[in-house]
């Protein structure tokens, strides 16, 4: 789950429905930067390697020629390059763990990529260029160039503000969106994994803890995941407060006696609360009936 | 271990399954960046099986598991099993060997009624660039713009015009170099504004293809206005054919995502813009080509060789490659539809 939470939903070909992460526009637009910086690097690098491979005095010329070059096909494949072959990425997408995907939940085919890269060119390099060379557009170069250029400037930069998709006019035109790849490492289940023995004496021998059903309608399946978190944080950095706290609650909710039912520690006592509790709503969810927040 | 494990189906079902989910987070893993290229022969075959089970794992899990980590994890071993199996994995010398190929000519041959359009509003700018500044010659700043002019006006003298057209052999293949690269990059750039300016839905393109037009046409009509119209044309169409015509294809696309933004028809706008778009982008990348080999023509070949009926020559035979290119195009287009 993404601080962000804005979610995509794209139906699989095998008729699966995947949820997507949308990318922060903030994220994007320091990728942006990234790979904009790394392209800059690359144009420096090449002027050296072009200066060194041409050193003799004649052909200033060509070593121009060839530093354009590799400028122009630069700015135009480098972007469309790395995203088809590592598949929706840039080095700086990767860095920073986002992806370009195919709206429609297809496969991203090249003419996606194209598109949506040469759109840059206006939603970029035109208005820049524009502002720098205004007789490119107009012969003559007209002073009326300047607030055109800033309003189409403010509509671009809006553009990914406006849509439920965040896309920019490159996504729109081509059909795709940027998600953040998904990370999730699998921890234990709660379930199943035997507890370590509270103490010596307690543990090995006493029945875990039954609980009424009564008692176990008290609560739904937020507050199931509440439990949770709280049993795995605890499985990551011990906090017997919290554990106490929890399970007075508990135990108050649910009307608990405590009298002479065998004496068990916080953690066994919410273990198996938390595995008869979810055993519960999991019968009751496969009945159809999904509890979703506590009575009461 | 207490009974509560097997009473639970989401635990049985997690133990049953877990191996496999961990086999294909390993295999994705070891694809890395490079993707499915990157895996063995084995992998290979297990990966398809063990990708439908993590969905199908996925929509067994959604149905009756609370486990929270578990969904989470499912979700997103999923997501990452689908982008790995259908991101693209071409290279992009292999894409654009193809599509040279075959795809340019195919969306080519597609769009032929926007071509003509886009031809058509060029050669009226041209009629108009040349027909006004036959009659008025003071209308020829308006038409072209200082850059392109590089010297040559109304007012030059025949000598002037003449020289440049011929090239009086004191440029150096050195500067010649850096001649064509600029040409390349500043043709291409206008030709892939063309196509980016259809998004502005079309009419800014067709702005475009009439100024062009008449920069053209007005400085054809100075030239003709001193007798020099045989060597004006011999100086522009050896490289004129391929730029003009990857002119006219890339505002084409223009306005084929224009008319898809303004009359999208049964569609959705949006829809209807991305598939013109990306038909668009596809011809865009090609007319970058095309300029390309323009550019090397303008810059170098016509420097270098200034025999008037050898230029004529040049020009009628790149006339003929595209046409015989794109014409094959539309045959095999017309064939599959």
């Amino acid at each position: 789950m993404t601080a962000d939470g804005a979610r995509y939903q794209v139906l699989a070909p095998e008729m699966v429905r995947l949820e997507l992460s949308l990318a922060s526009r903030g994220a994007r637009a320091v990728a942006f930067l990234v790979d904009v910086a790394i392209q800059i690097g690359l144009l420096i690098a090449a002027a050296i390697a072009v200066a060194f491979l041409l050193p003799a005095p004649g052909t200033g010329g060509w070593r121009v020629a060839a530093w354009l070059l590799v400028a122009f096909l630069l700015r135009t494949f480098y972007f469309i390059g790395f995203e088809l072959r590592m598949s929706g990425r840039t080095p700086a997408k990767r860095m920073l763990g986002l992806r370009v995907v195919a709206a429609d939940g297809g496969e991203l085919d090249s003419g996606m990529v194209f598109a949506r890269n040469l759109t840059r060119e206006l939603e970029v390099f035109a208005p820049m260029l524009a502002l720098l060379a205004p007789r490119v557009f107009v012969p003559g170069g007209k002073l009326w160039l300047w607030p055109v250029v800033a309003l189409w400037a403010i509509v671009v930069a809006a553009l990914p503000f406006l849509n439920r998709r965040r896309a920019r006019l490159g996504d729109l035109a081509a059909g795709t969106v940027v998600v953040e790849e998904p990370r999730a490492r699998l921890l234990p289940d709660l379930v199943a994994s035997p507890l370590r023995p509270a103490s010596a004496s307690s543990a090995a021998e006493q029945a875990p803890p039954r609980f009424s059903q009564e008692q176990l309608e008290m609560y739904g399946i937020r507050e199931l995941h509440v439990l949770e978190e709280v049993l795995r944080r605890h499985d990551l950095v011990p906090d017997q407060e919290l554990l106490a706290t929890v399970r007075r609650k508990i135990e108050v909710k649910i009307g608990w006696q405590k009298a002479d039912q065998g004496t068990w520690s916080d953690i066994e006592f919410l273990r198996a609360f938390y595995a008869a509790q979810r055993g519960f709503l999991e019968r009751r969810m496969v009945l159809g009936e999904r509890r979703e927040r506590k009575r009461g | 271990m207490s009974t509560d494990d097997v009473a639970l189906r989401s635990a049985r079902f997690r133990r049953e399954r877990e191996s496999q989910w961990l086999e294909l987070e390993s295999l994705i893993d070891r694809g890395g960046q490079r993707g499915v290229r990157a895996l063995g022969p084995d992998d290979l075959y297990r990966l398809p099986a063990l990708y439908r089970a993590a969905l199908s794992s996925l929509s067994v899990a959604r149905a009756i598991s609370l486990d929270r980590n578990l969904l989470d994890y499912l979700e997103s071993l999923a997501t990452r099993a689908y982008v790995f199996v259908y991101g693209v994995r071409r290279s992009l010398g292999s894409a654009l060997g193809d599509f040279l190929r075959n795809r340019f000519r195919t969306l080519v041959a597609a769009m032929k009624v926007w071509v003509a359009v886009a031809a058509a509003v060029f050669a009226l700018g041209v009629a108009c660039g040349w027909v006004l500044t036959l009659h008025d010659p003071a209308r020829y700043d308006s038409f072209v713009s200082v850059e392109v002019a590089q010297g040559r006006t109304p007012l030059s003298t025949r000598n002037e015009l003449r020289a440049l057209l011929r090239g009086d052999g004191t440029v150096t293949v050195d500067d010649l170099g850096a001649f064509a690269s600029f040409l390349f990059s500043h043709n291409a750039r206008i030709g892939l504004l063309c196509f980016a300016l259809g998004f502005a839905a079309g009419v800014p393109v067709l702005v475009l293809l009439f100024s062009n037009g008449a920069s053209l046409g007005a400085m054809a009509a100075a030239h003709q206005m001193h007798g020099l119209t045989v060597e004006f044309w011999a100086w522009v169409l050896p490289h004129g054919v391929t730029e003009l015509l990857a002119l006219c294809l890339c505002g084409a696309a223009g306005l084929m995502v224009g008319r898809a933004m303004v009359a999208p028809g049964a569609r959705r706008r949006l829809d209807a813009v991305a598939e013109a778009g990306r038909h668009a982008a596809s011809v865009a990348v090609g007319c970058v080509a095309m300029f390309f080999a323009a550019a090397l023509v303008e810059g170098f070949f016509r420097q270098l060789v200034t025999a008037t009926s050898t230029r004529y020559a040049v020009a009628a035979a790149s006339a003929l490659l595209w046409g015989v290119y794109f014409i094959r195009g539309r045959v095999r287009s017309g064939a599959t539809t």
